[in-house]
């Protein structure tokens, strides 16, 4: 590894104000890793470049203007772990050792007499505690003479490897050799592993709030249901969804309001709303979405939690036009963020009689306020999965202010990726796309944003949804008779267990 | 509900969709509860260019608050200043929202209605008689 001997020198030949960063991912979620950082970016307005990003490993190196910036990237980083600058770097230890002298030596006395600690991080590979300790006092060059502490040093410096993805048989032998170390057997040599393929030197800057998921553990949460999303898939949509204090969020489809909490612990004043009212007033012995925010003691942004239905929401200033004509604006929500219902357990609903020349039941506004309905569960009538989507991306485009974003969940068969195409609208700009894979399905989360001004020219693509229209009478009522399965792709599917449908012979 | 959600909502109901009485709805027999949240200029300061500032005249009118008659001008706050804003004891931003006195007392009966004030009993409807 060549590496230049300018001051702070980056290991790549970076143009002078940007120094070279090594961010620790977490080896999960790796589709949803790159996204978030990159949303982070954006939404502190950071100049960054990725040089260096494998899904296979959880050490990346990225180039930044300061320590400062690299803080502030990673402290709401929820699929990283921390961030640090990179001392030097090599496939062997001689050539960290080079990068390390050439690159760094003009620094060592800033450390000189400061505390510190040496940590060690070994993806996919092993090391006993003795051999740590030889390959750290290998670094003693840097001449370090203040006193080591092992909590709360002023520095933490760490040796980080990256091996080559193990196979079992290594795991086993790993797993093996750990034991041996427990019992101190003496005969097993470690430098007999495989050495790792890249080794690095760093210097602790900043954490990420990768601790909050133990805070928002579901297991630990006052309310929750078979719909609630994890803590950490939630909190990193709401990173995602750049929400943050001072901005207002929205889940039309809050459930037991996973999204709404995470939203809210980054600051940002939440609403929600459900179909089905029992959702959000919760139990009878008082665990319900409102009791979440008491518990997590961000009650002061909690918007407020309604009953309506997507598909035909209050959300908007109707009818009236505002003084000189003008329509009124809709542009509330900074966000919105949702899981929508996609009908496994239920086929998909909308309120309303299923004869649609029936009134509609008027909504109702609940939770909070009472209403002389309130226990009134309105008739539900079927309906497309994709009209919906198509509902969702209009709400969308009318109520989120410009540069706003949508972070929508949805499905995805796994042998069959497009069963769903990715939903379009020409005032949504499509930002990600991340990949969430089971065992026998998989789902996505699609990040869009709005864009300033309305655009004239709809998307030109094959997976534009045609803009909601007013369906007739006919066409709705053929489009009841069918069934709930027979409108939903993706529910039938999963009954049918994604079988291969029999061929015709 | 807050106030700022019925800034926000109009009457869903089909027939009185395109009719100019479905927003603002009006309260009737609300019972008021409020509670102490920490003061944002912030988030008021973002809330302002969203609300429709007629309907929440009249909407505040009804519960008992009074609004002027013209939406106040703030100069837009920025986010990088209010994470640099420090905190009182009683966690409310402490911030130079760059406002007169008039202003300020404007912003803080704002946050009084939109953000400590609640509708806990009562009903909505299109018309306020
Ligand atoms: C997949 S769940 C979302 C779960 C939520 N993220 C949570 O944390 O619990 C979908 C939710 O949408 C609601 N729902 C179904 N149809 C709806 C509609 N037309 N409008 C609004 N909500 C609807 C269901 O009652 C359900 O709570």
């Amino acid at each position: 590894m060549a590496a230049t001997a300018d001051s702070l020198a980056p290991v790549s030949n970076l143009p002078p104000p940007m120094r070279e960063y090594l961010i620790h991912f977490a080896q999960v979620h790796e589709t949803f890793r790159k996204p978030e950082l990159e949303s982070l970016a954006k939404l502190f307005n950071i100049d960054y470049e990725i040089l260096q990003y494998s899904e296979k490993s959880p050490f990346a190196r990225i180039a930044l203007k300061s320590n400062e910036a690299a803080k502030t990237l990673i402290s709401r980083s929820i699929l990283s772990k921390a961030i640090y600058e990179l001392w030097g770097t090599g496939t062997t230890y001689d050539e960290v050792h080079t990068s390390v002298k050439s690159r760094t030596s003009h620094l060592w006395h800033l450390y000189k007499t400061c505390s510190f600690k040496f940590g060690f991080e070994s993806f996919n590979g092993m090391r006993t505690e003795s051999y740590k300790k030889k390959l750290i006092e290998s670094f003693s060059y840097v001449g370090f003479d203040g006193p080591i502490r092992m909590k709360n040093p002023d520095e933490l410096f760490v040796i980080m490897e990256d091996y080559e993805a193990t196979s079992m048989v290594d795991l086993e032998r790993f797993a093996a050799l750990n034991i041996d170390e427990k019992a101190e057997a003496p005969s097993r040599n470690p430098t007999h592993l495989d050495e790792p393929h890249q080794i690095y030197f760093t210097r602790f800057i900043g954490k990420s709030s990768r601790a909050i998921i133990e805070t928002y553990d579901l297991k630990k949460r006052n309310y929750i249901g078979t719909t609630s999303m994890d803590a950490e898939l939630s909190l990193v949509t709401a990173n995602m969804a750049h929400v943050g204090p001072g901005k207002l969020a929205y889940d039309p489809f809050v459930g037991t309001g996973s999204f709404a909490v995470a939203c809210a612990h980054f600051g940002a004043v939440t609403f929600g709303s459900d179909i089905d009212g029992r959702m959000i007033r919760g139990t009878k012995s008082g665990k319900s979405l409102r009791s979440n925010f008491e518990q997590y003691k961000i009650m002061d942004r909690y918007g407020d939690m309604f009953v309506s239905d997507l598909t035909n929401s209050p959300l908007g200033r109707f009818g009236a036009t505002a003084e000189g004509g003008k329509k009124r604006s809709e542009q509330i929500f900074d966000a919105i963020i949702c899981d929508p219902p996609y009908g496994v357990r239920e086929g998909l609903k909308v309120l309303g009689s299923r004869d649609p020349s029936r009134p509609k039941v008027p909504t109702i506004i609940d939770g909070v306020a009472q209403h002389t309905l309130k226990d009134f569960v309105p008739p539900k009538r079927p309906y497309s999965f994709d009209k919906m989507l198509n509902d969702i991306m209009n709400f969308a485009s009318t109520h989120l202010v410009p540069n706003g974003r949508l972070c929508i969940w949805l499905p995805t068969a796994d042998e069959d990726f497009n069963e769903f195409s990715v939903p379009a609208h020409r005032n949504l700009k499509l930002e990600s796309i991340c990949v969430q894979n089971f065992n026998k399905w998989s789902r996505r989360l699609l990040t869009y944003t709005r864009y300033e001004v309305d655009q004239d020219q709809p998307v030109v693509d094959e997976e534009v949804l045609p803009d909601a229209t007013e369906e007739t009478l006919d066409t709705a009522k053929a489009r009841l008779a069918r069934t709930a399965d027979a409108l939903n792709p993706f529910r039938r599917k999963y009954f049918e267990g994604f079988k291969t449908p029999p061929s015709e012979d | 509900m807050k106030l700022l959600t019925a800034n926000f909502i109009s009457c869903a109901v089909k027939a009185c969709k395109s009719s100019s009485l479905s927003f603002p709805l009006h309260f009737k027999d609300a019972e008021l509860a409020s509670k102490s949240v920490p003061y944002n200029p912030l988030l008021l300061s973002n809330l302002l260019p969203r609300l429709d500032w007629p309907a929440l005249v009249t909407s505040s009118k009804e519960l008992g608050f009074t609004l002027p008659d013209t939406k106040p001008e703030l100069p837009r706050l920025s986010a990088t200043a209010a994470a640099a804003a420090t905190t009182t004891s009683d966690g409310d931003m402490n911030m130079d929202s760059g406002v007169g006195e008039e202003d300020e007392k404007t912003l803080r009966m704002l946050h009084k209605v939109l953000m400590e004030t609640e509708v806990v009993e009562g009903k909505m409807s299109k018309n306020n008689l």
